[in-house]
């Protein structure tokens, strides 16, 4: 691809927001940034990225963690709060260098709204059909898949909207909002291709 | 009656707005010192003179404040600008000694000094974290050390952790032996009229003997943890300690510089030097001494900081003015039963304990009325309240993560290097140091003063 294109996609629990993300990247032949982030991350540092992982996508604890000051700066020790600025430095260090990925979740829409060539999906689905996908793919009962989406859900719009001014929810924060429950992923995938071509990005 | 319930509701409201981190916090200080000067001192005790009181402007125009035997007790009331005076110079002299790489010499210097061998650096950074606690503030001492030690560890694998979490521990304990080691000294210090070798004799003897005992509990807490994996290092590869001096002319007059502020302090006591003289004397002679760096120093300065003082003292100064800490200062005498062992070792733990969750720096400034008061009524004498009060806050706070600033530098650093400390990490040798240290403190100020 000649031109650089940032595409953020913010997805609801079980909405395959991910692999829709996935199979969009594939689709473009660009990049794509998820939990791999932090395998980069790790390698660079030279630990084991299960350390990061543990605070992948996490508010920080407010009982659990501080903010000091000391030679003019703000320091904290939340270790949720830090993996999250340096996978937010990580991302747009990537997009500074000119590359075009997809990227899923980390407030993305948030962390990149400054840069050009940025489209800002949104992926949702009706309640019933992201539990049915959960219990499908992590292989869980109809009550803890249920409780599980109203867990990550609470947990990604925390995380969201602790990084950023803009909300999890708002429409204003992106070009297009979609259910996949009725087009299913590869669809879905297709029609965000569609629209970026109808955007003239690709 | 609505005065004192304001100024209740104002520094509980300041206390929460703080632990939950909704603004800066110098934002919430400045914004409760405001509500107490309106609401509670102009328009509910209509009181210009309690409002003059506490902002305490005139006493930095009296003499006592920069040349006085002692520091004058009634820097008590309102804010204690000798203690912010004193913070501001010590940022200026510790900014012209990081500009020019001291810091970072001395650690590679000490552990060049021992060949690079994980235990003796662990054993030599815990007892330099002491030392240089004892004079510069915890916080910029664990900043740098903990970015050497980090450093470090990547250079001869080994395991970060214990060594952050002993040099933390370490720095709490000697900025406890001393008046300008850590905030709540030196607010206990300029308010309670105790100077610097008072503090040495006093909770510095605590703090000297807990030392050793604390360097041989965490060399057997994590002896095994710090074993190196690699012991094949080619230590001429290593960086040159002398390759951290930014400036050869700039680095001695620094270390010239500090030497004479440990001396001043030392010496102020007799010598009648107010700490907030020290600190402007010691400002002005860095500032002087590197005069194309002014700018530079300057900015390191964290002006917010001194304004974060300021509104603190404020909201306290009403909490004082209205009576409302004299209240306390009675509930702990009843509970107490004017027992002076009972009082003593209430203030310990409660303040160790406070201490290990909250700021101890708003801590600290809330009870030094309280013990004020507690010593006039109870006929106990104040500077024995004042060595269990700085015990508990100093120590308690090296007990979690959340304690102590240096705890939060500390831990805030390995974790952006990738070694994130959980709580229990944190807590599982830390805790029982802080049990040891504080029950040894009460012990000690049982037997020496009671």
């Amino acid at each position: 691809m000649e031109k650089q294109l940032l595409v953020t996609i913010s997805r609801t629990y079980g909405s395959g927001g991910k692999v829709i993300g996935e199979r969009l990247a594939e689709m473009l032949g660009i990049g794509f940034l998820d939990r791999e982030i932090l395998d980069h991350m790790s390698k660079e540092l030279g630990i084991d990225p299960e350390v990061l992982r543990e605070y992948d996508e996490k508010v920080p604890n407010r009982f659990m963690s501080r903010t000091v000051r000391t030679m003019n700066t703000t320091v904290t020790n939340s270790p949720e709060k830090i993996v999250a600025e340096a996978q937010s430095e990580y991302i747009r260090k990537q997009a500074k260098a000119g590359k075009s990925f997809v990227l899923i979740g980390r407030a993305g829409s948030e962390v990149l709204k400054d840069y050009p060539y940025l489209v800002r999906f949104f992926i949702t689905g009706r309640i019933e059909n992201r539990i049915s996908r959960i219990m499908e793919v992590r292989h869980m009962d109809y009550d803890e898949a249920k409780k599980a989406v109203r867990r990550h859900d609470r947990s990604r719009r925390a995380y969201h909207n602790a990084y950023g001014s803009g909300k999890w929810e708002s429409p204003d924060n992106y070009e297009l909002i979609l259910s996949s429950s009725d087009l299913g992923v590869e669809r879905t995938a297709r029609y965000l291709y569609d629209y970026l071509k109808l955007r003239e990005l690709i | 009656m609505a005065a004192e319930i304001t100024a209740v509701l104002i520094f509980l409201l300041m206390f929460g707005l703080i632990l939950f981190d909704k603004a800066e916090h110098y934002i919430i200080t400045l914004s409760c010192a405001a509500a107490t000067i309106v609401i509670v001192f102009l328009a509910e005790m209509r009181s210009t003179s309690a409002l003059f009181k506490t902002l305490n402007v005139s006493s930095i125009f009296t003499r006592s404040f920069w040349h006085t035997s002692v520091e004058g007790g009634s820097a008590s009331v309102g804010i204690n600008w000798s203690t912010i005076i004193f913070i501001a110079g010590m940022m200026v002299m510790v900014a012209g000694m990081a500009r020019v790489g001291f810091f970072e010499w001395l650690c590679m210097r000490l552990a060049k000094l021992v060949n690079y061998k994980p235990l003796r650096i662990f054993v030599v950074f815990m007892i330099m974290s002491f030392a240089l606690s004892m004079f510069i503030d915890s916080i910029t001492v664990i900043l740098f050390l903990a970015a050497v030690s980090l450093e470090l560890s990547d250079l001869l694998s080994f395991d970060p952790v214990p060594m952050i979490v002993s040099e933390v521990f370490c720095a709490n304990l000697g900025g406890s032996a001393t008046m300008c080691g850590d905030p709540p000294n030196i607010i206990i210090g300029t308010s309670l009229g105790l100077n610097f070798f008072n503090f040495l004799s006093n909770t510095g003897v605590i703090a000297i003997i807990s030392l050793p005992i604390m360097l041989v509990y965490f060399y057997f807490s994590y002896r095994k943890q710090l074993s190196s994996k690699n012991v094949n290092i080619d230590i001429s590869t290593l960086p040159s300690p002398e390759s951290a001096i930014k400036d050869m002319r700039g680095f001695v007059i620094s270390i010239i510089i500090f030497g004479l502020a440990v001396v001043l302090l030392i010496t102020h006591g007799s010598t009648g030097l107010t700490v907030a003289f020290i600190g402007v004397f010691i400002a002005a002679l860095m500032l002087l001494s590197q005069p194309k760096h002014i700018h530079e120093i300057l900015k390191a300065v964290d002006y917010k900081t001194l304004l974060f003082f300021i509104g603190l003292f404020v909201v306290v100064g009403g909490l004082e003015e209205t009576g409302v800490l004299e209240v306390v200062a009675g509930f702990i005498a009843k509970v107490s039963k004017g027992n002076h062992l009972v009082m003593v070792a209430i203030i310990i733990w409660v303040s160790g304990i406070a201490s290990a969750f909250i700021d101890n720096i708003p801590f600290a400034a809330t009870m030094i009325p309280i013990i004020k008061s507690l010593a006039m009524s109870q006929g106990i004498p104040v500077a024995t309240l004042a060595w269990a009060l700085s015990i508990g806050t100093d120590i308690g706070g090296s007990a979690t993560p959340i304690g102590a600033s240096a705890n939060v530098v500390g831990t805030s650093a390995a974790a952006r290097a990738g070694h994130p400390i959980s709580w229990a990490t944190y807590c599982r040798h830390s805790l029982g140091a802080t049990a040891i240290v504080l029950a040894f403190a009460t012990l000690f100020i049982f037997v020496r003063y009671l």
